[in-house]
């Protein structure tokens, strides 16, 4: 085992500082209100925190690439519609299966993430205008899909049944809700594939210096259109398990997500300059978001005051993580000695 | 051995006395006591790391002492923030060129100190004509209407002389030039030179920071040797010859010959037939053809304008050539990406490594291992220990001093980052290796292991193209050179044959200013 000096058990603490508030909220709440640590709440919390891991999870490839996705939200809203229009009215009048609702639905949202990315890399638009524009697109096309009303009666009814969707949303696998299973999976390989693949190294070596990166042959568009493409289709599953939570698909579903999920990333570490971050992290930065609304609701906090209570949290995050690189930097110097002290040992 | 200094008639109008700097536990300057003279050119040499840096970011007050003082004209001086040290009359061009290339000339040397009338408005008259006053004192006069082009449109060396009139508009007394010339082509260093008599001639202190030893003995007066944040050695003209130098900057006598080998004449490995290319719409590279053999190594001398790095960019499939074929190995390129340049055998290092080789959040080894990944993929997951065996292999033959791998690479020191440079290339399997300023800002001994390093590539078939402005190091690593001016190659010299005269002026074209 490697013994650590001051500098080193200084830096983990930081590094684990995304952790240590969530147990600190998570000890917080459990002593506040009796009620915050039943099967019952965690079991509503886990979803709602599900929701928002699976956006942020799809958003950490595009900020560590540099680049940002304003348009989740309203790609999670077009989703939902599309697979509530298809069962509610159909492919040219005839009814439609299930699987194929759910894969058109995410066929669409891939579409937006081309869109994006095509934008972006191929025409030169910022990523900001470009997923702007595709914000409103997409939210006016889920409006156009049913002249802003709700498609009702996703459980299925005689004329249009829909076998097996709402169990996206509310089923249970060994006592754990569906869309747990869901993240949990999404989250393992999107985290392999951060760490463990070419394309994962490529991703931080785009947002760490571009022209570096395409000097050294990687294909920097096709990566980019990649991630732009993996979270719409993130934010598409989104839109599909909002609709079967709640039976019904609404045209306004998803409206300001996009806001949480990159709150969730920012406080998960990951830098909106690109480069540096993890999908851990983005994890972690929901669980956050999703314990401090859900803990606040419970304590019968106003609703005005957690919004505010949001923001404060998230502005910390950030300036706790400039303060943690300027100590990082400084502490550089101690870190290289016991580094090679430890070589020496070693040898 | 002691060296002694004597006095000769320039007045010491700084003193650094016991300037010790540490950050967090370690000491980047030890006592050092360092004296400025006034109508003097005083040189300041160390290798990357001696703590030069840190010694002028004291005097510019950018950053403030552990301990130790700073007197000008004997009275002691306490600096809080750059601005104090600016308005006391000290001035810093630093070596990554602080130019605002958004603003035009006037807006950049007035910016920050912005001349005003009725105490708000921008009185641009003013500027224009004291920034006029100022370019012509160095030698560079101006059309106003020139004073309206944003700088980015200027090259490297007329933005250099833009910050020096900055600083000369706010008449500056002393004032630090860190590496000025390591951008800057051989004429537009010798502009340089001619304004720094100038500003001898007017009294300002000149603090000189360079590692190109010609040019420290063609200019400097007084020499500080600086090692492991000590002074190990102070002279001055006349009593300061090369070897001196050399020999306290590295501690010891540093061997700059490197072994030599006549490369069989073999057949080509990279032929390039009538290539041309444009920058920003204007050509500059015009129907070049030459050949590269195995294991041969071209130098292509030429001045920054001259097209050597658009040549190298067309080559490595960075840029669209608007005619040329490329053949490498018999078979002709693609030149569409630098995917496919890499998959032809072809790699490039870049000139600048901090804006393209480096990518300062990943380790040493992510950084070397950059551009080979699917080497070390089994069924789409990276072998790490694939990829460090391969890395560490590569990082010995390159002789990156790194205690471990996996520490950021920006803890590197210069020489050592470019070393990483050099190792992804490698670790993609060039046949033909393209060298953009090899050692830009590398430190004499690292120059030496680069030097050592490529000529053993040679030596094991691999065919090597760089440019370079520094004649020393074009004569030192090439078998055969070619010198090129305004976009073509207008002569080729085997290494035998070469002169550094007939190479100078056969690469130096008149001096051209401006846009």
């Amino acid at each position: 085992m490697r013994k650590m000096n001051w500098a080193d058990v200084v830096v983990l603490l930081l590094k684990l500082r995304a952790v240590l508030v969530l147990l600190a909220l998570l000890i917080m709440f459990s002593l506040l209100t009796p009620s915050f640590l039943t099967a019952n709440n965690l079991s509503i919390l886990a979803k709602h925190v599900a929701i928002s891991a699976l956006l942020a999870v799809g958003m950490t490839f595009v900020v560590l690439a540099g680049g940002i996705d304003l348009s989740v939200g309203s790609v999670a809203g077009l989703s939902g519609m599309v697979a509530g229009g298809l069962f509610t009215i159909g492919l040219h009048g005839h009814p439609v299966g299930t699987l194929t609702a759910v894969v058109v639905a995410l066929l669409v949202s891939c579409t937006v993430g081309l869109l994006n990315g095509t934008m972006i890399t191929r025409l030169g638009v910022a990523p900001f205008i470009a997923t702007l524009g595709t914000l409103y697109i997409a939210r006016g096309t889920a409006l156009l899909l049913s002249h802003g009303a709700t498609f009702p009666n996703l459980a299925g009814t005689a004329a249009h049944p829909t076998p097996g969707f709402i169990s996206i949303g509310q089923s249970f696998l060994l006592g754990i809700p569906t869309p747990v299973w869901m993240i949990a999976v999404i989250a393992a390989l999107a985290a392999l594939v951060a760490r463990r693949t070419p394309f994962g190294r490529h991703v931080y070596a785009i947002g760490g210096n571009e022209r570096a990166a395409r000097l050294s042959g990687i294909r920097v568009e096709q990566v980019k259109i990649l991630t732009y493409v993996f979270s719409s289709l993130c934010a598409g599953l989104v839109g599909l398990i909002v609709a079967a939570q709640l039976e019904a698909a609404h045209p306004a579903t998803g409206e300001t997500f996009e806001l949480n999920a990159i709150a969730a990333v920012v406080l998960g570490g990951t830098s909106l300059m690109g480069g540096r971050g993890s999908i851990s992290g983005s994890l972690i930065g929901a669980c956050v978001i999703g314990v401090l609304a859900d803990g606040l609701v419970m304590m019968g906090v106003s609703e005005f005051w957690q919004i505010v209570i949001k923001g404060v949290v998230i502005v910390l995050a950030v300036t706790v993580d400039q303060l943690q690189m300027r100590v990082h930097a400084r502490l550089m110097p101690a870190l290289l000695r016991s580094r090679s002290s430890q070589e020496k040992v070693s040898t | 051995m002691k060296d002694i200094v004597q006095d000769s008639g320039h007045p010491v109008v700084l003193e650094a006395l016991g300037m010790t700097k540490q950050y967090g536990g370690q000491l980047a300057l030890k006592d050092v006591t360092f004296r400025v003279r006034g109508g003097a050119v005083n040189v300041l040499i160390g290798e990357n790391g001696a703590g030069k840096s840190t010694l002028m970011r004291l005097l510019a007050g950018i950053e403030k002492a552990t301990s130790g003082h700073i007197l000008m004209d004997g009275l002691p001086l306490d600096f809080r923030s750059p601005r104090d040290a600016a308005t006391a009359g000290i001035a810093i061009v630093h070596q990554e060129l602080a130019v605002l290339g958004n603003l035009d000339i006037a807006e950049n040397i007035f910016a920050g100190r912005e001349l005003v009338r009725a105490g708000m408005f921008v009185d641009r008259d003013a500027e224009e004509q004291r920034s006029g006053v100022a370019l012509k004192s160095i030698g560079m006069p101006m059309e106003p209407r020139a004073m309206e082009f944003p700088t980015e449109n200027l090259s490297l060396g007329c933005r250099q002389l833009v910050e020096l009139a900055r600083s000369l508009a706010h008449k500056a007394r002393i004032l630090i030039l860190d590496e000025p010339t390591s951008a800057l082509s051989t004429t537009e260093a010798e502009v340089l030179f001619r304004v720094i008599e100038e500003l001898k001639s007017r009294g300002v202190a000149i603090i000189y920071i360079s590692h190109r030893l010609h040019e420290l003995m063609y200019l400097g007066d007084y020499f500080t040797v600086l090692r492991d944040g000590r002074v190990v050695g102070e002279g001055m003209r006349g009593s300061v010859d090369r070897a001196w130098i050399v020999e306290r900057m590295s501690g010891r006598a540093v061997d700059a010959t490197i072994a030599r080998h006549v490369p069989a004449a073999t057949e080509a490995v990279l032929q390039v037939a009538g290539l041309s290319a444009r920058q920003s719409g204007r050509p500059a590279v015009h129907d070049v053809s030459f050949s590269v053999c195995k294991g041969e190594v071209v130098g292509i001398y030429g001045l920054l304008g001259s097209g050597r790095t658009e040549l190298l960019e067309a080559l490595a499939g960075l840029r669209q050539p608007d005619a040329g074929v490329v053949t490498v190995r018999g078979k002709q390129m693609l030149l569409q990406s630098v995917t496919d340049a890499i998959r032809a055998g072809i790699t490039l290092t870049p000139e600048d490594r901090q804006r393209d080789g480096l990518v300062p959040d990943l380790s040493i080894l992510e950084n070397i291992s950059l551009a080979a990944l699917a080497g070390f993929s089994h069924y789409g997951l990276l072998s790490r220990g694939d990829e460090t065996a391969a890395v560490k292999q590569v990082a010995a033959q390159m002789q990156i001093s790194a205690t471990d791998l996996d520490l950021p690479v920006t803890t590197l020191s210069g020489g050592n980052q470019q070393k990483v440079v050099l190792a992804r290339c490698l670790m993609s399997r060039p046949v033909v290796l393209l060298l953009d300023e090899p050692t830009r800002g590398v430190d004499v001994r690292a120059k030496a292991d680069i030097y050592r390093a490529l000529r053993a590539l040679a030596v094991n078939g691999l065919s090597i193209l760089f440019t370079s402005s520094e004649i020393e190091e074009t004569r030192l690593l090439a078998d055969r050179v070619l010198a090129m001016a305004r976009g073509s190659i207008v002569a080729e010299f085997p290494a035998g044959e070469l002169t550094d005269e007939a190479l100078f002026a056969a690469a130096s074209p008149p001096l051209e200013f401006g846009a």
